[in-house]
């Protein structure tokens, strides 16, 4: 009741574009994210903790309870990747897009407070090398290799590097600064001054030349370089200001077995050398006494987490974690001076996951000379935490959600009495039809009182408490959620690139249900170009056959040898459990595959298989024990499996799929000579068409082409000219036959696209004007339909084809098309536009049928005339102010109600909102007036008794007259 | 009635004025007056003569005829005006146009059921099947620019498209599954 009034209160915009202030955040929601942390920085001091991350993000987080005080978000992709970090005293510097742009921001607001750009060059994973500088005051060294440059506030002096130098190491002394790497294959170091206006000297280092290794390892400290030999086990340590090498041996035994150590830290005299055994990380801090030429093993760290080092006042600690035992973590500290274990400065605390820590960061802080330890840890799960001394939990961000990669949203279950219906029907035979009945009786009474205490006296409650608000404040208990009366509210299963799978509640601000962490996820990579991974998710039951539950299966491939096994885990979305009788860790196959996909049919448990095609071209039924349902129910319908490639070859090969030990024939094959397949679109599998056709303005039909074997593949070649160009195939996948294609010269992605009924829509770039195109195609049988019971890619049907193209005012990085209950709403397009705005573009704006000159008949069909613009209103925006940044994916879902389409959008940030694609037409409006209309209906009820009954004693008293 | 007049003997003086009439039951019978029996009383305007039938009987038959025919033409006699409230109703779905329509399909049904009570009214003459056949023409000529109305209003499933939303999706006969290749 609370819901259906919060509902009609709210939940029904008067138009169905655009709200009103009073509606934000009423039924959407946006949660922000940062991504993996590459650089942090905790400053107890202000309570913040500052991160930049590899999803080109950089943000303040409250230390206390990690919400984000500020967040830049850099371009997607290249252009906005975060090279560099320096922690200024003043300023954050970022250098990001390859080392072509530096920016400082202010620690409190994350104003901006200068730019520059740096190096022209934009080499792709170019190495960015920093210096804080302390001769310069406020003033930071940038070098990409190429060019050095010295940046702060007011100036950029920058310089030409020798040609073919190859920088290692740059560091920076009171003499000046000195660049140390190789050139013509011998290590050379580089001298400037800090003004970087002379340079100093040039010379060669002798001793490194021997050990010449281009991955030499070498960690440097204020005023000298170390590098780690590894074949002969000795440190290299150079004054910076000297050529020569100092060499320092180590005893190989005192190493263990990993043969390649590195050289993690080195100051004065203390070394730190990491191995990896079998994923277990070891330190070994080792001492030069009295400039001895042999180093001293000080102390061995077994089974570190992860590490790190702070210096206070020119002391240097060295923090590190650990298990010990189950779910306990313990964070050491040690100083390095002493090489003692500091255990006033210990942190211990219980963890549920038990992950291995990425990154660790700590920050010390000494008062009244006390040490206080604060540390940062970045999960194996993604999971950011800050722990204070105490061992208590500042707080806990699921960065996993910010990688995304497969959603699907799931129905609640009709009722909670799981339960009962599993006694009553999912019993053995041996029920006879007495204890049956009686089964059946006594389930159908506790409904009755399930639905008086819980339906009824909730409505009542909240009817007289008038207080939809106390729901959402309580929290919610997972096998209490059933279904709300418009199916409004459901599970979102995402599921992320790291393995960690998360059931998110649409409502109460997409609060997290469940989540688990599948180890040794891997992701498919799919389509090279755009660097796209995958981890398919399908949903093989729903919770509509109450015996049994529902189920959901994510395939990936596991870590391991090459990395070549599949994994098929099954769970039950609702409860983010493992499904019954399956097993625990997932299915295990050997081989790796290259095509999965749900199977159409359902087995007789209502169980819709997963089929996998491997390698060998060999098709797989998980679980393998609906094989038999499956194998009879695909009879022979033809059955085609088709796979597009575009690393080597670009191809489209179909194959004919046979549900047997056999390697499937290959029946057709499209190769795209010099054209790479850049997307390929396909219908989504729970898409309703209500209608065969269009009635046009003098009410006959023009007949859809819905041919479900079409897809769309898109192909981006230069011609002979080297003009880019980008085509359109609709392909139809059982014959391998070319339906249409359609070219677009001089132009290029990013192309999305999307298919649904007989449409095509995609957005792309046209550089001859420079601006963003979107193209819809549309595709009709004619008046007449060729078979209207049966489709057959096989028919001989020439489809008509509409096609128009529009200007955009912005590229999209994301679509996706809308989906009601029964596909009688128009279906609009889901776009997310660059600058973090999610649109809604409504069909009749794309319509390709939108005719140059009108007539009357298409007027009569509401047809609006074409335009080569498609205003990208403000009204059309879902989000309002709650942008959301880098979108990869939208994800659409019926709700019970047929106006209305959720939809869930992710990418740096998750949203979650309605939309309602033919305006709410199945719902009373927000402004309807009760009161207006409830007065009229009893003043006129009450009107014509009155009346009724004036009328007859007036008949009365004429009869006696 | 003179001889109720007579039989009021106004012998109570005393009540004269009060009463218009009275009966005094103890009157003694010698004293009552001799009624006269007048005879031959006729009414006013009475004639003991014979007149001749100058009536035609013909006439009245002509006369049954022409209201009937009357009755049976009423429905076509309303063709041109609802032809007239057609045209000027227009076609687009409104209040006003869908209330003409529906008295326009609703009248020659109504009419038709009733055709027996209209008939009813005049004897069955020779012609009363024809007058009735015509009665139902009539009617139905009304009906068919009521439905024809209807039409050009397209309240009438005449097209496809107005079955289009029955209509079963199309069963698929083959099936195909497939995308980028997984790596």
């Amino acid at each position: 009741m609370a819901k259906l009034r919060l509902f009609l209160l709210l939940g029904l915009p008067l138009l169905a574009l655009g709200l009103f202030e009073d509606q934000t955040g009423t039924y959407d929601w946006r949660q922000q994210y940062i991504g993996r942390p590459i650089y942090t920085k905790i400053v107890p001091s202000l309570n913040r903790i500052f991160v930049a991350s590899d999803q080109n993000a950089l943000a303040s987080l409250n230390l206390k309870n990690g919400n984000i005080v500020w967040r830049k978000v850099f371009e997607m992709g290249d252009l906005g990747k975060i090279n560099s970090v320096i922690w200024g005293l003043k300023e954050i510097i970022v250098v990001t897009s390859n080392g072509q742009r530096v920016q400082a921001f202010d620690y409190n607001q994350g104003f901006a407070s200068w730019e520059y750009t740096l190096f022209k060059n934009n080499l792709p994973n170019v190495k960015i090398n920093t210096v804080d500088s302390k001769n310069v005051k406020d003033s930071f060294y940038v070098t990409d290799g190429t060019g050095l440059c010295l940046i702060n506030s007011r100036e950029k002096i920058c310089i030409e590097l020798p040609q073919n130098f190859r920088i290692k190491k740059m560091l920076e002394s009171e003499d000046g600064l000195f660049l140390v790497g190789f050139k013509d294959n011998l290590s050379r170091k580089i001298h400037y001054n800090s003004q970087l206006t002379k340079l100093i000297s040039e010379s060669n280092l002798e001793n490194l030349n021997e050990n010449l290794n281009e991955n030499l390892d070498c960690a440097d400290s204020s005023n000298q370089l170390s590098c780690l030999s590894t074949d002969q086990f000795f440190i290299l340590n150079n004054q910076i200001s000297s050529d020569q090498f100092e060499k320092l041996s180590i005893q190989p035994s005192s190493l263990g077995q990993d043969s390649t150590p590195r050289l993690v830290w080195s100051s004065q005299d203390t070394f730190i050398l990491e191995t990896k055994l079998n994923e277990e990380k070891n330190l070994f801090i080792f001492k030069q006494y009295q400039n001895e030429a042999d180093l001293v093993l000080m102390k061995k760290l077994e089974s570190v987490q992860a590490f790190d080092i702070e210096t206070i006042d020119q002391k240097n600690y060295l923090i590190f974690s650990k298990y010990i035992g189950k779910n306990k973590l313990n964070f050491f500290t040690i100083d390095l001076k002493s090489v003692q274990e500091r255990q006033d400065v210990m942190i211990t605390v219980n963890v549920q996951n038990n992950e291995d820590i990425i990154e660790l960061r700590a920050s010390l802080t000494e008062k009244n000379s006390k040490l206080s330890l604060v540390v940062s840890c970045f999960f194996a799960d993604y999971s950011f935490t800050a722990l204070n001394q105490k061992g208590a939990k500042y707080f806990t961000r699921e960065e996993s959600l910010a990688y995304i990669v497969s959603v699907e949203m799931i129905d609640f279950p009709l009722i909670h009495l799981q339960e009962e219906f599993e006694d009553e029907f999912g019993t053995t035979r041996q029920d006879n039809i007495f204890t049956m009945f009686y089964k059946r009786i006594r389930t159908q009474l506790v409904m009755l009182k399930e639905f008086i205490q819980v339906d009824l006296g909730l409505k009542l409650k909240n009817l007289l408490q008038n207080s939809p608000s106390s729901e959402s404040s309580s929290d919610i208990a997972l096998d209490e959620i059933t279904r709300d009366e418009f199916n409004l509210n459901k599970v979102i299963v995402c599921v992320t690139s790291v393995g960690k799978v998360f059931g998110i509640y649409t409502s109460s601000n997409g609060k997290i249900l469940w989540s688990f962490f599948l180890r040794n996820t891997i992701p498919f990579s799919v389509n090279k170009l755009t660097n796209e991974s995958v981890v398919p998710l399908f949903v093989q039951r729903t919770a509509a056959h109450v015996p049994y539950e529902p189920q959901c299966a994510i395939v990936s491939k596991v870590k391991g040898r090459e990395n070549s096994k599949t994994r098929v885990f099954f769970f039950n979305p609702l409860t983010g459990q493992v499904s019954k009788d399956s097993p625990k860790q997932g299915y295990i196959l050997d081989q790796s595959v290259k095509q999965v996909f749900l199977s159409s049919f359902a087995d007789s448990h209502f169980l819709r298989p997963i089929l996998l095609l491997d390698e060998t071209n060999r098709v797989h039924v998980v679980p393998e024990n609906s094989f038999e349902d499956i194998k009879t129910k695909y009879g022979n319908k033809p059955t085609i499996i088709f796979t597009g490639q575009n690393q080597n070859k670009n191809s489209l090969t179909g194959y004919s799929m046979k549900l047997s030990e056999e390697n499937l024939l290959e029946i057709w094959r499209l190769n795209f000579e010099d054209e790479k397949i850049i997307s390929i679109a396909s219908k989504l599998p729970n898409d309703r068409i209500h209608s065969h056709g269009k009635v046009l303005g003098d009410r006959s039909v023009l007949y859809k082409y819905l041919n479900p074997n079409m897809i769309g593949v898109v192909t981006s070649g230069e011609d002979s000219q080297q003009v880019p160009f980008i085509n359109l195939y609709l392909v139809d996948t059982v014959t391998g036959s070319i339906v249409n294609s359609f070219n677009h010269k001089r132009c290029r992605g990013p192309l999305r696209i999307v298919h649904s009924e007989n449409w095509f829509f995609y957005s792309y770039y046209n550089m001859k004007f420079r601006r963003h195109e979107v193209a819809s195609v549309e595709l009709f049988e004619g008046a007449t339909q060729f078979n209207s019971t049966h489709f057959s890619s096989f028919d001989d049907i020439k489809p008509l084809v509409f096609s128009k193209s529009f200007i955009v005012q912005r590229g999209f990085d994301s679509m996706q098309v809308t989906l009601t209950e029964k596909g009688i709403s128009t279906k609009d397009i889901i776009v997310a536009s660059q600058y973090g705005v999610i649109l809604e573009i409504p069909w009749i704006l794309i319509d390709p049928r939108r005719p140059i000159k009108m007539t009357e008949v298409e007027r009569e069909e509401n047809l609006l005339p074409y335009m080569p613009e498609i205003p990208l209103n403000y009204e059309f925006t879902l989000n309002y102010y709650n942008y959301v940044y880098n979108v990869r994916g939208i994800t659409t879902a019926a709700s019970g109600l047929e106006s209305t389409s959720l939809v869930f959008t992710y990418g740096l940030d998750i949203f979650f909102t309605r939309v309602f694609p033919s305006k709410t037409f199945d719902m009373i409006r927000e402004d309807f007036d009760y009161f207006f209309i409830s007065t009229l209906m009893i003043g006129l009820a009450l009107g014509t008794l009155l009346s009724k009954k004036l009328a007859s004693s007036s008949n009365l008293k004429k009869a006696w007259k | 009635m003179n001889s109720v007049t007579s039989s009021q003997n106004l012998s109570a003086a005393k009540s004269f004025k009060q009463r218009k009439w009275f009966i005094d039951l103890n009157r003694k019978p010698e004293k009552f007056s001799v009624v006269h029996q007048i005879e031959n009383i006729q009414p006013v305007g009475y004639t003991d003569k014979t007149l001749a039938d100058t009536s035609n009987p013909e006439e009245g038959n002509r006369l049954i005829g022409m209201r009937s025919w009357d009755i049976a033409t009423g429905p076509i006699k309303q063709v041109p005006m609802n032809m007239m409230i057609s045209w000027m109703a227009g076609n687009s779905i409104a209040l006003f146009p869908i209330m003409f329509v529906g008295m326009l399909l609703f009248r020659p049904f109504q009419s038709m059921f009733a055709m027996s009570k209209a008939f009813e009214t005049i004897e069955s003459g020779q012609n009363s099947i024809l007058q009735k056949l015509v009665y139902l023409l009539g009617n139905l000529v009304n009906l068919a620019i009521a439905l024809y109305k209807c039409h050009s209003m397209g309240l009438l499933p005449t097209y496809a498209s107005d079955w289009l939303a029955f209509a079963n999706p199309q069963e698929r006969l083959e099936y195909s599954f497939g995308g980028f290749s997984l790596n």
